[in-house]
């Protein structure tokens, strides 16, 4: 790790301001995302966290505000600066985006392949070993379409840290799983943030299993942060927001019903 | 009137957008070129699947094409006793027409839509962000190939299409209708000018193999990342292709011919 020095946070969010037409998604956030560590961001869907993960990887611009990763403002870097900065974050996407028309060991291969000069025997050691940290050695010469959905997330996870980034995002990475791959994935995730001293920073709105690994919580709704802290802090908080979202209850603050006219007048006429 | 006249303001403005995205895009594939030449093996790929896998269609298009300039050809020569001259009707028709258009036609259908469909959907999947997020540019890796490859492809095709049609005209005029066979290929080596009929033919195919490689890989990179939008940048690809393909093929006639 290079640039800010060790204590300070690997990103630093300020003012974050994002909207898209008319809605506002970000009005004015900030947050700290400490080196090291799984923090998690969780909220309702729909409010913009998996757009907060393309703000901290310059794949959107905010309207105003700055996003610091490593002490380097990333909207204004070149685009060459931005690339190299990349070549330092893994990210997983929620579908895994693996590219269908090349195989396991390749998709793992091809971050190698495009930004070193390794020999051709090194390579095939080093995806060897990144499959064998997701338990997907054997599965190297299967094609994406033959794979299912958590070992196409597994994949995808091997190829992310191909590169021993110093950070990865995943967005929401337990959705949709069968709960033997959840188990898996929350699994993997603890242990490779430890194993190779990473920051995580996993958006989800599952509860249960992104509470049980983050060291740290951001729950954010309407354009802001609603609470922040460690996993029991946020389950402290008294806001009435927070208990309902937290333990999934169908009715509070977030209304069951969608705003609608009085029941009488809708059917009486 | 006033809502009419918004509606013909905001079309208007949008075109213009979508043409400056447009020329953006491909300032961004033709800066991809230096890399492309790094590593040739992308380039041969979809040169294959753009060229090597549209030959087929190719060859029967053009073979049918060419029977039918023959007999037509043939009907209305021998009215005026001239069907000697069957060999350059057909040729000349061929080489400097039908040739790039037709062929640019059935690219557009049949390997346009295959790339805007695979840009497409490569953008519904996240490939073309989870390569943005490896540090590699999509443009140069993924479109800049497929253009050079449409680019590259386009002439060879459309030079297949014409020496196949040529054949086909061969088969019916003087192996079904009786036309002298020296008189076939003598009068088509003699009138066939290889600069004013084959060079421009070949310009013409090397501009529509442009705009097709152009119209298709624009319409996947910027469809909108749904099934439904992907079928209708799939379908607005075949459609503005034609549509662009055969007017630019009248300003480039006017322009080579029209003196």
């Amino acid at each position: 790790m290079t640039g800010a020095p060790g204590g300070a946070p690997l990103v630093r969010i300020r003012g974050l301001r994002y909207a898209r037409g008319d809605r506002v998604i970000f009005g004015g956030v900030d947050m700290d995302i400490p080196r090291g560590q799984i923090t998690a961001i969780m909220g309702p869907s729909g409010t913009g966290k998996t757009t907060l993960l393309k703000l901290i990887s310059g794949q959107l611009r905010p309207d105003a505000g700055t996003v610091e990763v490593d002490g380097q403002d990333v909207h204004r870097l070149s685009h060459g600066d931005l690339y190299r900065l990349r070549t330092r974050m893994g990210m997983l996407f929620q579908s895994g985006a693996l590219l269908t028309d090349l195989s396991v060991f390749e998709n793992v291969a091809y971050p190698l392949r495009e930004h070193t000069r390794l020999s051709e025997s090194m390579i095939r050691k080093l995806v060897l070993m990144k499959l064998e940290a997701v338990g997907l050695r054997g599965a190297r010469d299967l094609m994406p379409s033959e794979l299912s959905g958590g070992m196409a997330r597994r994949v995808a996870l091997a190829r992310a840290v191909a590169l021993d980034p110093m950070m990865i995002l995943y967005d929401e990475p337990f959705t949709g799983q069968d709960p033997i791959s959840m188990g898996v994935l929350v699994t993997l995730i603890r242990q490779l943030n430890d194993a190779s001293r990473l920051t995580s920073i996993v958006v989800s709105h599952d509860v249960g299993e992104t509470a049980s690994i983050a060291d740290r919580i951001y729950l954010i709704a309407d354009g802001k942060v609603m609470a922040k802290g460690t996993a029991q802090e946020v389950d402290a908080c008294g806001s009435d927001w927070v208990q309902q979202f937290m333990h999934g209850e169908p009715d509070g603050p977030v209304h069951f019903h969608y705003p609608a006219p009085e029941l009488e007048r809708d059917f009486l006429g | 009137m006033l809502e009419l006249l918004r509606q013909l303001g905001r079309s208007g403005l949008q075109s213009l957008a979508n043409l400056g995205r447009g020329h953006i895009l491909l300032a961004g594939i033709l800066l991809g070129l230096p890399s492309l030449v790094a590593r040739p093996q992308l380039l041969l790929a979809q040169i294959f699947n753009v060229g090597v896998l549209s030959v087929l269609i190719i060859a029967v298009s053009g073979l049918f094409v060419g029977m039918v300039l023959g007999l037509q050809g043939y009907y209305v020569l021998s009215q005026f006793g001239a069907a000697q001259s069957l060999g350059v009707m057909v040729a000349a028709s061929l080489v400097r027409e039908l040739g790039p258009v037709v062929t640019a036609l059935l690219v557009a259908g049949r390997a346009g839509s295959a790339l805007t469909a695979e840009v497409g959907l490569m953008k519904a999947t996240e490939q073309l962000s989870g390569l943005e997020m490896m540090a590699v540019d999509p443009v140069k890796r993924i479109l800049t190939p497929r253009f050079f490859g449409g680019l590259v492809s386009m002439p060879l095709l459309a030079a297949m299409f014409s020496a196949i049609g040529v054949m086909g005209g061969w088969f019916v005029g003087v192996g079904l209708l009786g036309v002298d066979e020296g008189a076939y290929w003598g009068q088509l080596q003699a009138k066939i000018d290889f600069e004013e009929d084959v060079v421009n033919g070949v310009i013409k195919s090397i501009v529509f193999g442009f705009v097709v490689a152009w119209i298709a890989l624009f319409q996947g990179y910027e469809a909108i990342p749904t099934s439904e939008g992907v079928s209708r940048a799939t379908t607005r690809t075949v459609v503005h292709s034609a549509l662009a393909v055969l007017g630019l093929d009248f300003v480039l006639t006017a322009l080579m011919f029209g003196d």
